[in-house]
């Protein structure tokens, strides 16, 4: 399993975290973890502290799960990237998209 | 259902016979290799039972030579043998059997083995289907692939990027690549390039790579300035692509008079520009998001503009090469790129490439690598670009006529007119390859209507910093909240072509131009001004009305060949 996914105590955000590498590979994973749960949460956190690798089918996932959680900047939160893969969401300018932490 | 015994025993053959028909199969009796070959291929039979002792050929043999008959059709073979130890038995199975049933037949263990038998027959003929499919598919696929390939290379050699102020890398991992960099020049003569990089590859990425390339390559073309073609960019990736689809990308251009490039970056690893000494002298980080994430209405590019000095080099190149892997998973990264691109070489792109190859130590590539320079030759740009635009003359009868156009303030503000305006007037008259030249003198003269008259810009431009003059013209044009440019054609034929005249008038300010002729004359001024090169493409050049008006008279003369 290269991502975890658990609702929080209050049950309105969803905690994502991704491990090691970021890619197409957890496409399926990470779509599953967002949609099988069968409703919409507020909030989704990414939790990237693990992460050391992200390339830009990475960056199409972000998007889609953008949309899934209704295109607003506060829905979707990426929470503790390592320098290299901030500098991918800068470089990207995905600071305008999501809340970044 | 028809079947095969093959059997020497009169009593057994009968016994088989009867059991296979109660189970409602159609029966072939053969008591001889040579028989049993003979029906096989004129029968064709959907099972086969053999005895293993047969006079002539065993039935091991037997098995073989069926097998050979029918290479592609599965035909289940039954050995019914009174032998039964091992070894018979492995060689039953060796000979290309499926079932062995012991003599005497017990009718419930032949009906299972038979069932088990042509079970494996309908599993090898699913197979069979699905893998005729599968190969089906795959030459159906690699030849889209290949007609793919040839058209994307045909982009990529396109003549625009074969200038000699050109160098570039382009390193696919798959044959289709998300990774492109194409060139194109304007009516004024200015080169423009797009460095791309789409989410993915193969085919949706070529896809991609060709809407970019029509969109790029015939709005250059009409002229359009890098920052509306990156709005038509992104608005047809964002209507197309599906969200998890974008296009990193870096537009800029270079005008070949003035060296003043402009440059727009998307999602790309920082441009740089290669000044005196070796030094990088500018960088260029990306500004905005991919292109075809945010909706037309939210989008909005805006260039960023510097002065080139000639034999400055431009480089724009896809994350691949920075994030290039070595065995310890190191990156290549910004640092190394920049010492690659500040070393002493003769061909820093392929000094690139060996430094890459050397890093990486035989790891592959795992994304596209792509790279280009572009050099700021201005005279052999305009050298080039004139054969560029030798497109064939075109012959036209030369009519008389004439066409005004009033254009706004709140016109000036937002666009530039003029590219739609020659194409009226080419259209009008036909004026081929001299329309890159109208433009130009129209462009000129519509420039210095709205910087000196509008925007009363006259002094700034005469201070001398380019970049100074940009910022304060931009933050005027932004301002501007009054103001008429007038543009107004007139043709008449002549007995050997025609003669357009051209005035370019404005309710703005009264300004200098005797001085600034005088400085122009005098060569003091920099050519941004543009008198000169209008001098250069028209017989005669007049200001009238205070400065208020400027009119060009352009000859056109009909081709004596004929």
């Amino acid at each position: 399993m290269s991502i975890h996914a658990a609702p929080s105590a209050d049950g309105k955000t969803l905690n994502i975290r991704i491990n090691d590498r970021f890619d197409f590979n957890v496409h399926r994973e990470l779509r599953e973890a967002y949609e099988s749960a069968g409703k919409r949460y507020n909030n989704y956190v990414l939790d990237l502290r693990d992460t050391t690798y992200m390339d830009s089918a990475a960056l199409g996932m972000l998007l889609q799960l953008r949309e899934h959680a209704g295109s607003s900047k506060s829905a979707v939160r990426l929470r503790n990237a390592q320098p290299t893969i901030r500098d991918i969401l800068a470089v990207a300018h995905f600071d305008q998209l999501f809340t970044i932490d | 259902m028809r079947a095969l015994v093959v059997e020497d025993n009169p009593s057994d053959q009968y016994l088989m016979q009867r059991l296979l028909m109660l189970m409602g199969m159609e029966v072939q009796l053969a008591g001889n290799a040579d028989d049993a070959i003979q029906l096989a291929l004129a029968e064709r039979p959907d099972i086969v039972f053999l005895d293993v002792i047969l006079p002539g050929m065993s039935g091991y043999a037997i098995a073989e030579r069926i097998r050979e008959l029918y290479p592609y059709n599965y035909i289940p073979v039954v050995f019914v043998t009174g032998l039964t130890d091992d070894d018979v038995v492995l060689r039953c199975f060796a000979a290309g059997g499926d079932e062995v049933v012991a003599k005497p037949v017990e009718p419930t263990i032949l009906r299972a083995r038979i069932e088990a038998a042509l079970r494996s027959r309908q599993l090898h003929e699913t197979v069979s289907v699905q893998r005729d499919q599968l190969l089906a598919y795959q030459i159906e696929m690699s030849h889209d692939v290949d007609v793919t390939k040839v058209i994307l290379d045909n982009f990529r050699t396109d003549e625009a990027l074969r200038s000699p102020n050109i160098r570039y890398l382009m390193r696919p991992v798959e044959t289709l690549n998300g990774d492109f960099i194409m060139a194109a020049s304007k009516p004024s003569r200015a080169q423009c390039f797009i460095v791309g990089d789409f989410t993915g590859h193969g085919l949706p990425a070529a896809i991609g790579v060709m809407l970019v390339h029509g969109v790029f390559c015939s709005m250059v073309a009409k002229g359009f300035d890098i920052e509306t073609i990156a709005y038509e960019i992104n608005r047809k990736m964002y209507t197309l692509l599906p969200t998890n689809r974008f296009l990193s990308a870096a537009l800029f251009e270079i005008d070949a008079q003035t060296g003043i490039m402009s440059v727009w970056n998307a999602g790309l690893p920082a441009l740089y520009v290669r000044g005196d000494e070796q030094r990088i002298s500018a960088q260029f980080p990306s500004a905005a998001l991919p292109l075809g994430i945010l909706p037309p209405q939210e989008f909005r590019a805006r260039a960023r503009r510097i002065v080139l000095s000639p034999n400055d080099r431009v480089y724009a190149y896809s994350d691949g090469i920075v994030e290039a892997c070595n065995p310890d998973g190191e990156l290549f990264g910004q640092e190394r790129l920049r010492a690659v691109l500040e070393a002493e070489a003769a061909d820093t792109v392929k000094h690139l490439v060996a430094e890459l190859e050397q890093f990486a130590g035989g790891v592959p590539p795992h994304d596209d690598l792509s790279c280009l320079e572009v050099a700021y030759a201005p005279e052999v740009l305009l050298s080039l670009q004139a054969d560029h635009h030798a497109a064939p003359p075109v012959r036209n009868i030369a009519a008389r006529w004439r066409l005004g156009v009033d254009i706004d303030h709140l016109t000036v503000r937002s666009v530039e007119p003029l590219s739609a305006l020659v194409s009226i007037i080419d259209t009008l008259q036909g004026f081929g390859q001299r329309g890159s030249e109208i433009y130009l003198v129209v462009a000129e003269l519509y420039r210095i209507a709205v910087d000196y008259g509008l925007l009363d810009l006259g002094a700034v431009r005469e201070q001398g910093d380019l970049s100074d003059m940009f910022l304060e013209r931009e933050r005027r044009l932004a301002a501007l909240d009054h103001g008429n440019v007038h543009i107004e054609f007139e043709h008449q034929p002549q007995d050997d072509g025609g003669a357009l005249e051209i005035k370019v008038s404005h309710d703005g300010n009264c300004f200098d131009y005797p001085a600034l002729l005088r400085e122009v004359d005098a060569a003091t001024h920099s050519t941004v001004c543009g008198i000169n090169l209008i001098r250069s493409l028209c017989e005669s050049l007049d200001f009238i009305d205070g400065g208020r008006a400027a009119v060009a008279r352009y000859r056109w003369r009909e081709p004596r060949t004929v």
